[in-house]
Formats: structure tokens, sequence, C-alpha cells
């Protein structure tokens, strides 16, 4: 392994592969749109350059909702955090620990991540319905619900609603990253802490999660980054609507740019989630948790 | 091994030079058009139409090679698609497309060969009077029409008579009509509102009715303001009916496939749609139970119900840097105007080109009834969404999904369209 590592050819054969497409297709992609966004362009015409308008138009007497486009995803991911995270991870000491039919329930949480976003979506719409959906025909026959409620087409529920899908759909996608780390602990430390008597509480918070906690961060970071991008299940679901309760900065900016044909101003969009999304890395990657070895 | 390598090589070129030459003798007389459009096969009674229109144009010219690519049009991602490539330069030879708004951009950037040189007096005199106004941007034709659709409101009639309600037509017997049916706990209209262009349909199918064909016209031209009394007064009627109870609570979040079944279902009495849906009505459970009348006039209003929302809006264009155009304009023409046939006869939209078909062998009946509204027609107005240019479009849509929801004002409606209009 050592042998192979200080081979350069044998890296470079490793890494090239991966580097080229990254940066064709991730890089090259994130300097057109920035190149896109100087410009006032409606994809078919002559682009004219607009230096940065397109990105004071943003910032500076916004009229197009941009703002609430862009605490929505934040709103997300601070829900994400907390019901996902915790989710997760209680999930997963619960399942890391041995329970019967630990396989199946691994598996059966971890089945909606393998759901395509559109099939969830329409699984969902048809949980919401109005007319013939399970959560208004459920909360009827427990007599708590008098008349329908149209969840998503509702201002004031449509936002939590979709919110709620998306969590649901990611919590097996993370419990699985923390059941793994928690299996790799050793099982001498388990035993170590039940000889010193500690109760199954204990050793989840005591043991368990410090050792845990460098999978944790990248949880977090996968969390907050998937929240500020988030689009497809949005898209599927209620498409930014109803008027904009529903509206993330993704699919505003696709709006922009395919329904309005501003894709300048779209593009800056697109330039604002990728700076975005990489000032909150490096902010989260700023929290450095104590190694702890075993 | 480089002996091997070399050998290969050469077998290879052999191989490939041997093939080249073989599909150059062959290929002689052949042409190959690639198109796009938004009709898979099975997909409704416009892509059996169509079918049927490829079989009689490869029949006619049999050297031509077509080389497809569809996508169902639900929603926008045709739309998507197409922009994309135009901004990638990858359009195909012909392309299903819209007139109106939606190509002005087109024509501006020289994306869409000019048909004027390749078409005929004889050729525009088949078009039925006005079909190809929506192609005709400063009096140059970029596209043929292909079919014409209109606005209609369709009435479950075994609905009404169940309830004793008559059909309405006029504004006030439909508000009665709403609150009727409200009052036997029957929800009136099917809405599909979470396209919000279905719910424009509404304010701007009343527009026409309070203002007139005429000067909606000149404002979807820019040439007048969208400030008038009567203006306000559509906006007005619209709220009414909304607070009426007109429209499931849910209908923000339905979509416009799902309000297609649940009218064609019998759970909605009526439903205000493109003449299109008449195919889907003839294949469902209420196809004899529904009718089809004109959208009520509005009393005193400058409309009269027998204008429509609609028209020839669809058409397929031609890539301005097609090799071949006469021959393409050739093949083309006969396509646009065969499918006009195909689709009446088919029962999926009325002609857009003159037609000498019996109309007793169309078995959907329901489009013969919007074909004989269709003939008394006094004013037609361009979909909005299709008639204003894309951003316009897109505001507009979301000012009526803001009035629908309650979250502006009819006020505030017009106000915020006269800036859209402008």
């Amino acid at each position: 392994m050592n042998k192979m590592l200080s081979n350069k050819k044998a890296i470079t054969l490793f890494i090239l592969p991966e580097l080229i497409i990254f940066l064709f297709v991730v890089v090259s992609s994130i300097v057109m749109s920035f190149h896109y966004s100087l410009y006032s362009w409606d994809g078919i015409s002559e682009k004219i350059f607009v230096g940065l308008g397109n990105y004071k138009s943003l910032f500076i007497g916004n009229t197009d909702g941009f703002l609430k486009a862009v605490i929505n995803p934040l709103i997300l991911a601070a829900m994400s955090l907390v019901i996902q995270l915790v989710l997760a991870l209680v999930l997963a000491i619960i399942l890391a620990r041995g329970i019967k039919g630990e396989a199946f329930f691994r598996t059966a949480f971890f089945i909606p991540v393998l759901f395509s976003s559109v099939v969830m979506g329409q699984l969902w719409s048809m949980i919401y319905n109005p007319n013939y959906g399970l959560l208004n025909a459920i909360l009827s026959k427990l007599g708590i619900l008098q008349t329908k409620i149209a969840w998503l087409g509702n201002m004031d529920t449509a936002l939590i609603c979709v919110f709620i899908a998306m969590i649901w759909k990611y919590v097996g996608y993370y419990m699985l990253l923390l059941y793994s780390s928690i299996k790799r602990i050793p099982a001498d430390v388990f035993e170590a802490a039940e000889i010193d008597g500690a109760t199954r509480l204990q050793v989840a918070t005591k043991v368990i999660i410090p050792l845990s906690l460098p999978t944790i961060k990248t949880t977090v970071v996968m969390i907050v980054i998937g929240a500020l991008k988030a689009f497809d299940t949005i898209y599927v679901l209620t498409n930014g609507g109803p008027d904009h309760a529903t509206e993330v900065t993704s699919t505003l900016m696709y709006t922009t740019i395919f329904k309005k044909n501003l894709y300048g101003y779209g593009s800056s969009m697109a330039i604002f989630i990728v700076v975005e999304c990489l000032i909150f890395t490096i902010l989260l990657n700023k929290w450095k948790p104590t190694q702890y070895t075993y | 091994m480089k002996k091997r390598v070399v050998a290969l090589c050469t077998i290879a070129a052999l191989a490939m030079g041997s093939m080249s030459v073989t599909a150059l003798a062959d290929d002689a007389e052949k042409i190959t058009i690639s198109m796009w459009h938004t009709w898979p096969e099975g997909n409704g009674g416009t892509a059996a139409a169509f079918a049927k229109t490829m079989e009689q144009v490869q029949e006619k010219f049999p050297e031509v090679e077509f080389v497809m690519d569809a996508v169902a049009d639900s929603g926008d991602s045709y739309k998507t698609k197409l922009k994309t490539a135009a901004a990638g330069n990858e359009l195909p030879d012909i392309f299903y497309t819209w007139g109106g708004g939606f190509s002005e951009t087109w024509v501006d950037a020289g994306k869409v060969l000019c048909l004027d040189d390749y078409t005929s007096d004889e050729t525009k005199d088949k078009f039925i009077s006005g079909s190809d106004a929506f192609f005709t941007y400063d009096e140059k034709l970029y596209g043929y029409p292909l079919r014409t659709n209109v606005g209609v409101l369709y009435c479950n009639k075994a609905m009404f008579d169940e309830a004793g309600i008559e059909i309405p037509t006029t504004f006030d017997e439909l508000l009665d009509a709403v609150k009727a049916f409200n009052e036997q706990g029957t929800v009136p209209f099917a809405l599909g509102g979470k396209n919000p262009a279905d719910i424009a349909w509404w304010t701007d199918q009343l527009t026409q009715r309070t203002a007139g064909a005429d000067y909606v016209n000149q404002i979807l031209n820019g040439e007048a303001t969208y400030d008038t009394e009567a203006d306000l007064q559509a906006a007005e009627l619209f709220k009414e009916l909304v607070d009426a109870g007109a429209f499931d609570a849910g209908a923000a979040s339905t979509s416009r496939d799902e309000a297609y079944t649940l009218f064609a279902s019998g759970l909605y009495p009526m439903y205000f749609c493109g003449s299109w849906y008449c195919a889907n009505v003839m294949d469902s459970e209420v196809k004899d139970d529904v009718i089809v009348v004109n959208f009520p006039a509005v009393d005193g209003a400058a409309g009269a119900a027998t204008e429509f929302l609609g028209g020839a809006d669809q058409t397929f264009m031609i890539n301005s840097e097609v090799e071949n155009p006469e021959k393409v304009v050739e093949v083309y023409a006969y396509m646009c105007e065969t499918l006009s046939e195909n689709v009446f006869l088919g029962g999926a939209g009325l002609p857009a080109w003159k037609t000498d078909v019996d109309v007793s062998q169309i078995e959907n009946t329901l489009l013969v009834s919007v074909y004989d509204l269709y003939k008394d027609c006094s004013g037609i107005n361009l979909w909005w969404d299709n008639a204003l240019l894309a951003e316009q479009a897109t505001e507009h849509l979301d000012t009526a999904s803001k009035l629908f929801l309650g979250n502006i004002t009819p006020e505030e409606y017009v106000s915020m369209n006269t800036e859209i209009m402008q």
C-alpha cells in the first residue's frame, strides 16, 4: 500500500478520471454560469454585458421574492438538522446496538432513499391530496378534522408539508452513515462501559456519540448543503407554489431561467447557491470535534 | 504487439471505407430530417393523428428519413428542452413550437427559417383565414398552422339535470349556478391551479368578456394599457366566483392532469378548458353527459359570448440553418396540412387548414359541437401566456395565482398587470 502511494504514476492514474470529470462537469459549469451571470441574455439572442448588474438586482430593491427563496432553504436546513440528525442518530444507535430484525429495519428505513424523487413526490402528493389523501382520511377518522385541508394548496401548510416529505426521505441515508460508524466501534469499548456500570443511555451519550463525532460532522455538512440546494421534491410537489410559498433558491432559479428566459439573471442565482454552499461548508469545517481514539 | 495493432487498424479502416462507399451509393437520393415533437406514441388523440400523418408523409416522400424525438408536453418539459437546445445551438431541422410571444425572440434572433420565399399564394389560400396570424412577425411568415383550439365551458349535463340547475349563459347565471351547486355540497368547477396558466385562463377569459377581444389584442400587442374599468371588472368578477366557492380549496395544488381526470370522472359539473380536452372526455365515462357551451357573457360589457381564447397557436418551425430548405419546406407543408385534417378527424382539435372533411364522419361529437360554436366566432385572443413575452407571461400568471389565493385585491391585480403589460 505504502509503495503504491509513493508511486506518482499510480496516483495520477487513479485520480485522473475523477479529476477530468470534475473539471469538465462541475468546475466548467460553475465557470460558465459565472460568465453568463455577467450578461443580460434571453438564451436565444445576443448577450449584452451588464457586469455585476444581475447581482445588484438580487440584493438591492429585489422584486421577485429572492429573499424569501433564500430564507426557506435555511428554514429547511434548521428543521432537517433538528429532525433528521436526531432521528437518524437515535435509529442508528438502537439498530447498531443490536435488536431483533436489525437487518430488516436497516433496509426498511433506507428504502425511501432509493426512490426517485419524482416517485416520492407522487407518493406524498397522494398522501396530502385533499379529496382522497391518506392524511385527511386518517385525521377525519380520528375526529380531529371536520373540514378537508388542502395541505399543499394552502399558503400556511404547504411549506411545512413539503419539508416533511423531504426530511422523511433522507433520514434513512444519514441513519446508515451513522450506523456504520457506530458499528466500527470495537466491542471491548462497550464491554468496558458495561463493566463500569454504564446504563444504555450513558453508553449512547458518553461512548457512542463522542466516538462518532467525525461522522456526525460529515452528516451535518451534508444535511445543510442538501437543504440549501434542494430542488427535485419541491419541483414535483408544488413547483414553488402556491404563490411562492414553497419557493427555494433553486426553484426560483429554474423559473427565472426557463420560464422568464432570463439566463443571465438566473445564472447569478446559481452562483449565489454555489457561494452560499461553499461558505456554509467552510464555516462547518471550522468545527473540529475532538478526535477520540479507541 | 505493435504489428497486430497496425493490422487491426488497417482492417478497421478498410471495413469503414467500404461501408461508407456502399452507404453513398444507397443514399444518393435520400435526405434525413430531424424533428422534435410532443406526441410519443399512444399518448392521446393528437399522438394518433400525428402517427397517421407521418405514415402518409412517409408514403408520399419515401426518400426522406425522419429522425424523431418526442417529449410529452406535460407542463414545461418540452419548452425547457427547446430553450436549452437553442441556447446550445443544437436545434433539429423541424421542431414543434408555439406562435405569439413565445417565438418572437426566436424570430428576432434568426433561429427560425422565414417561409415567405418557399410559400406559394396557393398554399397560403389553404389556411383558414387568420390562422397564420400568430406565426407572422413583421408581416413575414415563420410557421404553418396545425390546428385550432379554443377555450370552451364543459358542462356535465347529467349533474346539472340531477341538481335541477340550468346551464348558464350569462355571468349572473353562472354565479347563481355556483351558489346552487355549493348549497348541494358540490364544488362547481374543476381547476388545475398548480399550473398558474390554468388560473389565468379564467382571468383572461373574463377580461375578454368585459373588455372585448379587440381591446385585449391591443393590450397583448402593447398598443393599449391594462388599466380600464373593464380590466378591473374582470378581476372583481373572478374574485366574486372564488369567494362564492366556485373552486375546490385544493385547486392550487391540483395539476392539470388531475383536473382532467377529476372532471372526466364526473366529480365536477363544470370545467373551463381548451377544445383539445374533447378527446379526453370522449374517452371517459362521462362522454354522454358532457356538453360544451360558450363561456358566459357578462351583461352590458364589451365582449360577446362568441369571442374565444385560443386560436391556431401551435406550429412546427424550421431551423434557419437547415440544409436543403426547398425540399424540407415541401415535406413540411404536406405534413402540416395532413396533420390539420387528421387532428380534426381524430377529434383532437379544430382544423387550421381548409378541409372538405365530412363532419358526420367524426366520431368525436363533442368536438363537432365546438366546431359549430367556433363557426360564429366574432373575435379571438391567443392564450395570454403564449401571446406575451416569456418574462411578462410568467409575471402575469403569477398575479392570477395571487388573486386566486386572495393574496392581492382586484385593484392590485390591475395595477400589477398595468406595469407588466407596458
